[in-house]
């Protein structure tokens, strides 16, 4: 593996720690605030029940495609036709 | 995008668009005919047998003799398609029928299990996917035996493979033979012989290449079928075309009392809370990112960056069925106890006794189509002709998404679509399931174990009467012993997960981690889990020294952490990987493509290198 190759899987591995660890702080953060945010309503529902089960599948689908264009950006930039 | 991507993508995009049309159209006949007097189970047959001979023409259209198409679809399919049929293939029936069933049981888990699957395609997507696609493997078995070297790895994890698929099969038919059999008004061996032939037809013909475009045209038909009722509730009641922003305002609508429990099977999360949710929920995503099934379908696409966007597409789709299953549960709740708390027990709607008559509804603790055992058993509780509490209903989870249109009072059409949509969510489930076993048999243990020189065509032979062989197997199993095996549906995925997900993941993640650590750790953590799993089922408690108590539908926590443990243990305490196994690691992490290197030979390590020289 030379160096731009090692520059490219540092840079992939930051990515995919980063996305992972962005998911996984957001659910903890709604679990950790599932309680008092439950005190208002959203479209008919608890709040942080609401952003639980209806917001935190949501963002993981924008954080997997922004994670998917952003990887392809890394491989584009150091020369991969791969996408 | 490659212009032979863009090629066939637009091809399969033709293909997809005809489909969606044609059926859209056969079913505004059907109730076209349905407004002219066609009899309701008339209008179901005739969608669900025009739905099912679709789906055999596109299977038997997918046909090949390549091995290449045979076992990895030709590597030529797009990624949108890609995940459609992936998220679909992998939710299946517990994910669907069973998860909707599992939100109207009211379980705790159901938050915990959706997001587990949401969780697992998203870990799928960013750990797994295009390695495993850049690997040119089509198993998970011939994943690791090119990572590893030797046949042993491959050889185990082929039959570990084998095993964890056979009884969700064997449950998924048998429920999906049940749902045939009352659609079409079969006997259940016939039902369960029709299913075979699907699945068979689904896969025995194209394989892999049959499996991925069959499971579109699925997820067309099971899209259909949950959104179109889901969105003509929520118009007819709300206002609001999007089920999945509306169900709040149902369960607002709702009375807080509970409704006899009954016990679902589909995804019997019932009783299970407290500090297991964290570890279902957890369970739940290590699974569906290490499932077999599911990561051999990042194989079929293009290129690494395709995989990648196909696993996206995956938790897409499935976010939106997974986000759909709280609101047809939320929808039905609230017309059950619209239309039948406080209602007369000797006027209920027609829906209550047939599905009474299947087992799926019980009025104050008996069958209604009883008339006379649960009208005394009503006349005992709530008086002669008194009003029915919540508490005198019960009805099976099981049952919630196949009579959705009967309980909120649908047009009949739209149960077609309903019956429809599920069967072809279990066909797809029962077909991914089925091909991933056969390809253990033919392709890992037959073509990587035991005869490697053996030609193309006889390991597409091979798979082929494993297919046959297979899918008789648990089409007798689901005429003989029902859904018995769902019963088991739980457990598999703590089981697999311990077993592959840790050595699957540091296989691409860490170069350090050689062959004896990745066989150590996968025998440690399905060790643990199913002696855990063993432990707490015969024994009813679960054995010391297990750190929190949780359901043995959980326990991937305790084999996926020991499993991370002892892998990465036992690597270090044998030696660094022989350069052979690096050359592997860094072709994995390349992008682009290329050929692909040698695997290491059996004598990996460069202490074992050292000692053999």
């Amino acid at each position: 593996m030379d160096e731009s190759e090692r520059r490219r899987w540092r840079k992939s591995a930051l990515l995919a720690g980063a996305t992972l660890a962005g998911a996984l702080a957001l659910a903890l953060a709604l679990t950790v605030l599932r309680a008092p945010l439950d005190r208002s309503t959203f479209l008919g529902l608890p709040l942080g029940f609401a952003l639980a089960a209806i917001g935190l599948p949501l963002a993981w689908v924008a954080i997997a495609f922004r994670f998917a264009r952003r990887q392809g950006e890394i491989d584009r930039s150091h020369s991969h036709s791969g996408d | 995008m490659a212009p032979s991507e863009q090629g066939a993508g637009r091809h399969v995009g033709r293909v997809l668009a005809l489909f969606s049309a044609a059926f859209a159209l056969v079913v505004l006949v059907v109730a076209i005919l349905g407004q002219m007097g066609l009899p309701d189970r008339a209008i179901i047959a005739l969608v669900v047998a025009l739905v099912g001979l679709a789906l055999v023409v596109v299977g038997f259209s997918g046909r090949t003799l390549a091995e290449d198409e045979f076992f990895l679809g030709g590597r030529a399919i797009p990624v949108r398609f890609n995940g459609l049929g992936s998220a679909v293939s992998s939710l299946s029936l517990p994910g669907i029928a069973g998860l909707t069933g599992a939100w109207y049981d009211g379980a705790d888990g159901a938050l915990a299990a959706t997001l587990g699957y949401a969780g697992g395609f998203l870990l799928l997507t960013v750990l797994v996917a295009p390695y495993f696609q850049k690997s040119g493997a089509a198993t998970l078995a011939e994943f690791l035996g090119l990572r590893f070297g030797g046949r042993a790895i491959r050889a185990t994890a082929a039959v570990l493979t084998l095993l964890f698929a056979l009884p969700p099969l064997a449950g998924t038919m048998a429920a999906t033979a049940g749902l045939a059999a009352a659609a079409l008004s079969l006997a259940p061996a016939t039902a369960a012989v029709a299913v075979a032939a699907m699945v068979l037809a689904s896969s025995l013909f194209g394989g892999m290449r049959a499996v991925v475009l069959v499971a579109g045209a699925e997820a067309v038909v099971l899209l259909f079928g949950l959104f179109i009722p889901g969105a003509a509730i929520s118009v007819r009641e709300y206002g609001i075309p999007l089920p999945q922003f509306a169900y709040g305002y149902a369960l607002a609508a709702t009375g807080a009392e509970a409704s006899e429990a009954m016990a679902g099977h589909l995804l019997p999360l019932h009783g299970i809370g407290g500090a297991s949710l964290f570890a279902l929920g957890a369970t739940f995503a290590l699974a569906t990112a290490s499932l077999p099934s599911l990561v051999a379908r990042s194989a079929v696409t293009f290129t690494a960056g395709g995989a990648r966007l196909a696993g996206a597409w995956t938790l897409a789709v499935a976010a939106a069925i997974l986000l759909t299953a709280p609101a047809l549960a939320a929808f039905a709740r609230y017309a059950i106890w619209r239309d039948l708390v406080d209602a007369d027990a000797d006027s209920l709607p027609s829906w209550v006794f047939a599905y009474g008559r299947q087992g799926l509804v019980r009025i104050c603790g008996f069958d209604p189509s009883n008339i006379d055992a649960f009208r005394a058993a009503c006349a005992a509780t709530i008086g002669p002709g008194g009003a029915l509490r919540a508490g005198d209903i019960g009805l099976s989870p099981d049952a919630i998404v196949p009579a959705f249109a009967d309980i909120t009072d649908l047009p009949v059409v739209m149960s077609a679509l309903i019956a429809a949509g599920v069967l072809a969510a279990g066909l797809a489930g029962a077909t991914a399931l089925a091909f991933t076993a056969a390809t253990s048999l033919g392709h890992d243990l037959y073509g990587g174990v035991l005869a490697p020189k053996a030609l193309p065509g006889r390991r597409i032979i091979l798979t082929r009467l494993a297919l046959a062989a297979i899918v008789t197997g648990a089409a007798w199993s689901a005429g003989r012993f029902g859904t018995a095996a769902l019963d088991f549906g739980l457990i598999v995925p703590a089981l697999s997960a311990s077993a592959f997900a840790p050595i699957l993941f540091l296989a691409i993640w860490w170069r350090r981690l050689n062959r004896a650590g990745a066989i150590a750790g996968l025998a440690s953590g399905l060790g643990i889990t199913a002696y855990y799993v063993a432990a707490t089922m015969f024994r009813g408690s679960p054995p010391a020294g297990f750190p929190g108590d949780v359901s043995p539908a959980a326990a991937a926590v305790y084999g996926v952490r020991l499993g991370l443990l002892v892998t990465a243990g036992v690597s270090l305490a044998t030696g660094a990987p022989g350069a052979a196994a690096e050359r592997i690691v860094d072709f994995l992490r390349r992008p682009g493509r290329e050929s692909r290197p040698v695997p290491p030979p059996p004598a990996q390590s460069t202490t074992e290198s050292a000692r053999h020289a």
